[in-house]
């Protein structure tokens, strides 16, 4: 089976760290936002030490965001009327017959998700966490909340749609690799403007 | 709006104890500034002169309490020099103790006050986004700082040092709703802080607005702050949910992309 290079091991890697990263704050944020969920603090040594990741953490999220926006956001501006059309269609992610229109590297659904949820959602976080690091913010407070509201009620979108609801293409983002003819399907533009038949 | 769960125990038998502050019979002398600071062994902070008698100019970690002066003038000529404390209000209604990330960080006593313990402080500033009254400071090492109201002198049922040391009982300690009754009964008809945040732990014997004191009004929890506990927090629960259940709906129903290479046919 032919196989074609979809991510490069850069792009892998630092797609794991702001997964981790993510996955770190997301359970430190939580113990700190519901008090309920406290307990989980307990596994990073308590309330202190859990605040330190939880910040230090945050630094290296925001250096993996911005590496990712060098190679992802000029793909993902792209925007053009076969994006709109996916988009309307929903990808045909509820109609099997739909008939959806060629993507390239990202699809439509997988450039708005990164902008608005992702980087958008992301560097709002970071920034507004920053701000809360330096001292009370009314601000910060709210975007911070706002940020986290987003991203945390949306991430299990992107973990479904790249693991069962489409079956490969994890491989994506562990080998890097996929079989031409799944490319072919998936991103038909990408492997024909990249030449990859 | 008060989280009722919250409140529950505050003041369940009407014996919440509380602090009566009566400016109009305050001489401003300060004896309770230099009270508080002799019992919770805080220092005198140096300050300038600004052309007030008003000292020190704002709350800070080592001043847990302070007069503010105030001139206001009469109507006809004349001036009024008002005296009034600033310190925590210990609401019922908290803010503070319902943003805190660190549980056990401020706590509510059983007489009703907000208390604090700094060793279980991790110094975000949560609580001094989410305070009305501007109180919450931090000391050097990031600590909340606050008035406590002698939470370690009414748990032996002393009354707080700036009350005990009041020479003229500008400052009184004892059952919030006896206070209230006595002031009403002195012909205050609107005690600050009776219902202001579901009910304050300090009341005021108020005879003109309290603007003119230099309090707010209808003091409430700050937008930023009751956005996330009344209306973010839960939808959160809500939205994550919905995402998880909606994914797993659709596998269920509509199901996967289904790929020659990646399906399971």
């Amino acid at each position: 089976m032919k196989m074609v290079k979809k991510t490069t091991a850069f792009e892998r890697v630092v797609h794991w760290v702001l997964a981790i990263t993510f996955i770190d704050l997301t359970l430190t944020g939580l113990a700190f936002a519901y008090t309920s969920l406290n307990w989980i603090n307990n596994l990073y040594g308590g309330n202190h030490y859990a605040s330190a990741c939880h910040k230090w953490n945050g630094v290296l999220f925001l250096v993996a965001l911005l590496i990712s926006a060098s190679y992802y956001l000029g793909e993902s501006l792209r925007f053009g009327p076969e994006e709109k059309e996916w988009l309307s269609k929903l990808g045909g992610y509820l109609d099997k017959k739909a008939v959806i229109p060629p993507q390239g590297k990202m699809n439509a659904g997988q450039k708005l998700f990164y902008l608005i949820f992702v980087l958008l959602s992301g560097l709002g976080i970071s920034v507004s966490g920053f701000m809360l690091w330096a001292g009370s913010s009314s601000v910060g407070y709210f975007l911070h909340n706002l940020a986290f509201f987003l991203m945390f009620s949306f991430m299990p979108l992107h973990i479904y749609l790249a693991t069962a609801a489409n079956p490969g293409v994890f491989r994506v983002m562990t080998r890097g690799t996929v079989p031409l003819e799944f490319a072919k399907k998936h991103y038909p533009k990408w492997v024909k403007e990249e030449g990859l038949e | 709006m008060a989280d009722m769960r919250k409140l529950s125990g505050v003041d369940m038998y009407g014996k919440r104890m509380g602090l009566l502050v009566s400016p109009e019979l305050c001489t401003g002398c300060r004896g309770c500034q230099s009270a508080c600071k002799e019992w919770n062994r805080l220092p005198a902070e140096p300050t300038r002169n600004t052309g007030t008698y008003e000292n020190p100019p704002d709350l800070s970690a080592v001043t847990y309490n302070r007069i503010r002066f105030r001139e206001l003038q009469k109507q006809g000529g004349g001036v009024d020099w008002i005296f009034s404390s600033q310190r925590c209000m210990h609401c019922s209604d908290a803010g503070c103790i319902n943003v805190c990330p660190a549980p056990g960080a401020l706590y509510r006593t059983r007489e009703g006050a907000v208390g604090f313990n700094q060793n279980k402080c991790i110094g975000c500033g949560f609580c001094r986004t989410a305070c009305p009254f501007d109180i919450p400071r931090y000391n050097a090492g990031g600590k909340i700082s606050k008035c406590h109201m002698c939470e370690d002198r009414i748990a032996y049922s002393m009354a707080p040092l700036c009350a005990k040391t009041c020479p003229t009982g500008a400052i009184r300690y004892g059952e919030r709703n006896a206070l209230i009754r006595e002031a009403k009964a002195a012909g205050y008809s609107n005690v600050y802080g009776e219902r202001e945040l579901a009910g304050l732990g300090v009341v005021f014997a108020f005879s003109r607005k309290p603007e003119e004191y230099e309090y707010d009004a209808a003091p409430d929890i700050p937008p930023s702050v009751s956005f996330w506990t009344s209306l973010l927090k839960p939808l959160t629960v809500v939205g994550v949910t919905a995402t998880v259940a909606g994914s797993a709906l659709h596998y269920l129903t509509v199901g996967p992309k289904d790929d020659e290479e990646g399906g399971d046919k």
